[in-house]
């Protein structure tokens, strides 16, 4: 049971930010809207002791680096093997007032994709960054508020550049 | 039950196509590895000037640091790849990286595992001067 449910987590995730009927978000600005209502989605906000550009600065080097990843998982239960393939594609912009980080995620095999899926894959997480005085940040992601954990630790360890490690996307 | 207990470990082994990275004399790079809850094995591939890459070996990190040796003046990738008990089964995370080591000069690669979050880095050293330089794992193929 503990199997199917966990194989069907990355589906629900796709299917609550669905709603009922409701198009998935095919931008991030539509994925910032949506998540606040969504069933499981969750708003963080965070303040880092770090300066804004060093943090857009650690985005765009480790985003690229950590975040283009296909992640294969197979499941060998009775009903015989299933495997899903998810694509991950991070996408960086830095203003001078706002950086942000785009988590995408294109399911290849294994999920029933619902609704259109915008370009690059479902919106997964997205983040902001923006300056405050004294050389800090104000961090706010928008997400669900399981599934994408180890994403989240290392977008908040890259903003403060406590760790500059990536995240094991395989254990989302 | 014995017998096919013996077929079984037969099949996983012929099915396991890694083979052990040779030991070269000039071994110009350190290994160190620190890892909680995950296997790390390297591989190693040699590539050539279009970029083709041939498998050479593979070698398990367990030991804090790891010495070898890679061919001077040609491109080798390497390949670090994170072994870990998931919720489902074991899972692997592989990082790619790509490295021109330069003859008579040292490398060193720390390679980290922690709380589902990994790093590999890479550094050239001149032995004479002791001058270090960070490399750029993205390589050029």
């Amino acid at each position: 049971m503990k199997k199917n449910i966990a194989f069907l987590i990355p589906f629900l995730i796709a299917l609550l930010l669905a709603g009922c009927g409701t198009q998935q978000p095919q931008n991030a600005e539509e994925f910032r809207q949506a998540i606040p209502g969504a069933f499981m989605g969750k708003v963080e906000t965070v303040e880092i002791n770090r300066s804004f550009r060093d943090v857009a600065a650690t985005w765009q080097k480790r985003a690229p680096e950590c975040l283009n990843v296909t992640v294969r998982s197979t499941d060998t239960g009775s009903a015989g093997a299933h495997t899903v393939v998810a694509v991950y594609k991070p996408t960086v912009i830095a203003g001078k007032e706002r950086a942000e980080l785009h988590v995408q995620v294109d399911y290849k095999a294994g999920v029933l994709n619902v609704g259109t899926v915008p370009p690059g894959g479902y919106y997964r997480l997205v983040a902001d960054a923006y300056p405050l005085e004294g050389s800090r940040t104000r961090l706010q992601w928008y997400g669900p508020s399981r599934g994408m954990d180890v994403v989240v630790k290392a977008i908040k360890s890259w903003a403060s550049g406590e760790n500059l490690g990536c995240p094991d996307l395989t254990k989302q | 039950m014995r017998a096919s207990v013996l077929l079984a470990l037969l099949f996983l082994a012929a099915c396991d196509s890694s083979k052990p990275y040779p030991d070269f004399a000039d071994r110009n790079l350190r290994i160190q590895t620190e890892s909680t809850g995950a296997k790390v094995v390297m591989s190693v591939y040699g590539l050539d000037a279009s970029c083709a890459a041939e498998y050479e070996g593979s070698v398990t990190l367990d030991q804090p640091v790891v010495h070898l040796g890679l061919p001077a003046d040609r491109r080798s990738r390497l390949v670090f790849e994170f072994r870990s008990p998931g919720l489902l089964a074991r899972t692997s995370i592989k990082k790619e990286v790509e490295l021109l080591p330069r003859a008579g000069l040292r490398y060193d690669a720390r390679i980290s595992y922690k709380d589902e979050v990994y790093a590999v880095g890479l550094r050239e050293i001149e032995p004479g001067s002791g001058q270090v330089r960070d490399l750029d794992p993205r390589g050029g193929c």
